[in-house]
């Protein structure tokens, strides 16, 4: 065989097996550089491959972030670290009167509150154990604030009718999450073990007949259901102990968080997750979870937390391992 | 002459040109791609050990091999639970957090452990006290993640060192454990099939493990963790604890479970040297088939008799030990019309989360059962559910009695989205001589699918047999 075709053949397969090396791609979960382009549905916004446990977001477009136990500010483009007196648990941003409030329950059991703009926190008076505050919830109506601890010692419910100063302990019943009708002062919901109903501002408490413990959703132009999130789906009650019905998602893997747009009627956003498989992710709903879209950039990326912006155009989504992204809800419509 | 030595001279050079060439190739595909050569690698040598099978069999031997690793390395990372210094359970840790079984520690903590199917939750109850808990399914156990557990239920004392997770809780025992390492060390048949390794000998008398003997007879174990007590069907049993075990002598036990008819010896601990049987996957290379059906026997089973009596066909039945003592009458059916039963263990867990002993319980049950409702018939071959394996599962099930028996051919039945065309087409597209096929005794689409299946492998030439015969049939052809 000629010499010349057989290097030229040699050189075919070495330039195959370079070719054949290169072009195998290489798993990546989560690349921040692919995800950003001019027309977006999704980007990644901070905290690189950190843990995002809870979002908040204010009427002024800033965004709060929990993130090990530290809290941060939205600033420009990046964010900045609160510096508080220790570790949190759960905050709250309470905006009222022009003001916005910034509630920190710590890691201890300990209540403070701040003025956002301002340096110096108030230490309250709430008495609870020293173990992790799990849930803050305000009542603007009437200025009311909740908050609520289940831990290995003990929890309760407990109340300030006077902006923090003073609190009382309405129930001994544990609850890590409780949630206020937006126009029913009177009827709260209170989640631990078992999901509670009171409709006498928190003075009794009624079980309601359903084994749905992963939180209550209430939507502001919507009233007058409440959903009770379960693993699967949600269960539904018009404010009593008694559900009417319920409504099954058929996603791949159990709920993790599922968040309803107060803006829009319908829109819902779902996380889940399953182990040990790692299966899920991030699923948009435009018609209250009958049917839902996988958001294929977060495919099975846990979702810790999520949150609307305030005029409902974005989704603010925190994730377990992989910062904080934000949705383009624009794209969806 | 010359010229014949010059053109070798010349081929020689091209064959060490060649031989380079591949080489320096090769290491350039590893310098840009690592992990794709171990796959290539895997590939070859997989392309050499299937090249007796078609693609259907291929993909089946392909998802039982990955499924097996994918078990594997979930579960690697392995936690004994201690309950008040009682051993409980297995625990794991996935992707850093740790996870255990939510009704064995529960349990042992006195709570009823309810499942709420259409919630897809766990109800747990004491007492006036409810709560309901988010589990992870993992191949048919529920667990639950260890912070969530602790703080569902209010557990004193949690503590995870080395490869133990230790749980206080109001700990009103007095248990006071025996070193196995320092007790004398027996192996204990039921029937001839060893049901454990761990008998012991202690103070002139032979101690075997409660929980495994009782396991074996299909009866319900409960530990109560803060008594530090066991009971076999809520009766107490009296017991000693040896590495947080509850070992008890073989008449306390007889006195709590009937064990008619089954005879019991010890033998002094060795290990089992003896060659391991090969795992079957596929019979000899004759036109013959093996229809097999797994799972629960229920109302559905005798329309599939009824199907397979029609087509005149004798299949294999791998049953759920647990499903058998309210089905008697189907297994005596599935007997007399000929068909071959097996064993698919009592509870269907994925047997990697079980420990030797509970996977010896596990078999032993399943066939005591069997052979009582079916006048006496034994199981030879075990199909593990799921297909999870290893040589230490095929090694127990051995030592039962059992041959292990997989399969070459999936039907897909198992997926509720394939109705009977699927499955039928599955079927007749895949058979080769000696597949062993695998379908669900509770689908209705199989038994739809099963007529013209049948008939259309019985024109190309297939008879249908069942594993045991398949099997007989190989080994007269090796002889």
């Amino acid at each position: 065989m000629d010499c010349k075709k057989i290097m030229v053949i040699i050189i075919l397969f070495l330039v195959i097996c370079v070719s054949t090396g290169c072009s195998i791609k290489k798993d990546t979960v989560l690349d921040d550089n692919q995800k950003v382009n001019a027309d977006w549905l999704l980007k990644k916004m901070d905290f690189q491959n950190n843990n995002v446990e809870q979002i908040e977001v204010t009427s002024d477009g800033k965004i709060l972030i929990l993130s090990a136990g530290k809290i941060y500010e939205s600033e420009g483009e990046g964010f900045k670290e609160i510096l508080l007196p220790e570790s949190a648990a759960v905050f709250y941003i309470m905006e009222n009167d022009n003001k916005q409030t910034l509630i920190v329950g710590s890691s201890r059991g300990v209540l403070y509150m701040k003025n956002l703009k301002e340096n110096v926190w108030q230490k309250t008076a709430l008495n609870a154990y020293t173990q992790p505050l799990n849930t803050i919830a305000v009542d603007l109506k009437i200025g009311t604030i909740y908050v609520g601890q289940s831990s290995k010692l003990g929890g309760g419910i407990w109340r300030s009718n006077d902006n923090g100063i003073t609190w009382e302990k309405i129930s001994d019943t544990t609850a890590r999450c409780i949630v206020v009708h937006p126009e029913d002062s009177n009827v709260l919901y209170a989640v631990d073990r078992v999901t509670l109903i009171s409709r006498n501002h928190g003075i009794t408490w009624r079980k309601i007949n359903t084994a749905a413990n992963y939180g209550v959703l209430i939507h502001p132009l919507s009233s007058e259901k409440a959903y009770i999130v379960y693993p699967q789906g949600t269960v539904i009650c018009e404010h009593s102990e008694v559900t009417v019905d319920r409504q099954s998602f058929n996603l791949p893997a159990p709920i993790t968080c599922l968040e309803l747009n107060f803006s829009r009627l319908g829109e819902w956003v779902v996380g889940s997750w399953d182990y040990p498989s790692g299966v899920g992710g991030l699923y948009y709903s435009s018609d209250s979870g009958k049917s839902w879209i996988r958001v294929d950039d977060l495919l099975n990326v846990r979702i810790t937390d999520m949150r609307f912006a305030k005029n409902g155009d974005r989704l603010y989504i925190g994730t377990a391992d992989g910062g904080l992204w934000v949705l383009n809800l624009g794209k969806y419509r | 002459m010359e010229g014949e030595v010059e053109t070798l001279k010349k081929s020689g050079k091209i064959v060490v040109l060649l031989i380079i060439t591949i080489i320096v190739g090769g290491s350039l595909a590893v310098f840009f791609s690592v992990d794709k050569f171990k796959q290539i690698g895997k590939i070859t040598t997989d392309i050499l050990y299937r090249r007796s099978m078609n693609w259907y069999e291929n993909q089946a031997q392909k998802e039982i091999e990955s499924a097996n690793d994918f078990a594997k390395e979930r579960l690697e990372k392995k936690y004994h639970v201690f309950v008040n210094g009682i051993l409980v359970d297995n625990g794991y840790d996935w992707d850093g957090t740790v996870f255990v079984p939510i009704r064995t520690i529960a349990g042992s903590l006195n709570w009823t452990v309810n499942w709420i199917p259409e919630l897809g939750v766990i109800q747990l109850v004491k007492d006036k006290e409810e709560a309901y808990v988010d589990i992870v399914n993992f191949f048919g156990k529920a667990y639950v993640d260890l912070d969530s557990l602790e703080n569902l239920l209010r557990l004193q004392e949690v503590c995870v060192h080395g490869g133990n997770i230790e749980i206080e809780h109001y700990k009103d025992n007095n248990i006071n454990s025996l070193n196995f390492n320092k007790m004398e060390r027996y192996n204990f048949f039921i029937d001839g099939m060893k049901m454990t390794d761990r008998a012991v000998a202690y103070k002139g008398k032979n101690y075997i493990p409660a929980q495994i003997f009782s396991m074996s007879f299909g009866k319900t174990f409960h530990y109560d963790a803060v008594k530090g007590q066991s009971y076999i069907a809520k009766q107490k049993l009296n017991s000693i604890y040896v590495d947080g075990e509850a070992y008890s002598t073989l008449n306390e036990l007889k006195n709590l479970i009937n064990t008619d008819g089954c005879t019991f010896n010890y033998e002094r601990f060795s290990t089992d040297n003896n060659r391991l049987l090969p795992i079957i996957y596929k019979g000899p290379k004759k036109k013959v088939v093996a229809l097999t059906f797994d799972d629960y026997l229920g109302d559905k089973v005798p329309a599939l008799l009824a199907a397979l009596k029609k087509s005149d066909v004798k299949a294999t039945f791998y049953i759920i030990g647990n499903s058998v003592e309210t089905n008697g009458d189907i297994v005596k059916a599935i007997v007399e019309q000929g068909h071959e039963i097996a064993n698919h263990t009592w509870d269907h867990f994925n047997v990697h989360t079980l420990r030797d002993d509970e996977i010896r319980a596990q078999l032993i049950s399943t066939q005591l059962v069997l052979q009582r409702y079916s006048g006496g018939s034994k199981p030879i071959t075990f199909r593990p559910p799921g297909g999870y394996y290893d040589n230490k599962i095929v090694r127990i099930a051995q030592e039962v009695g059992l041959n292990t028996v997989l399969w070459s051919i999936n039907s897909t039945d198992a997926d509720l989205n394939n109705g009977p065309s699927v499955i039928k087409d599955v079927i007749v597209k895949s058979t080769q001589p000696g597949s062993i096929i695998v379908m669900h005794m509770g689908r209705e689409s199989t038994i739809e699918a099963l007529p013209d299946a049948i008939e259309v492998l019985r024109r190309k030439g297939y008879n249908f047999v069942t594993v045991s015969r398949m099997l007989d049939s190989e080994e007269r052809d090796r002889n």
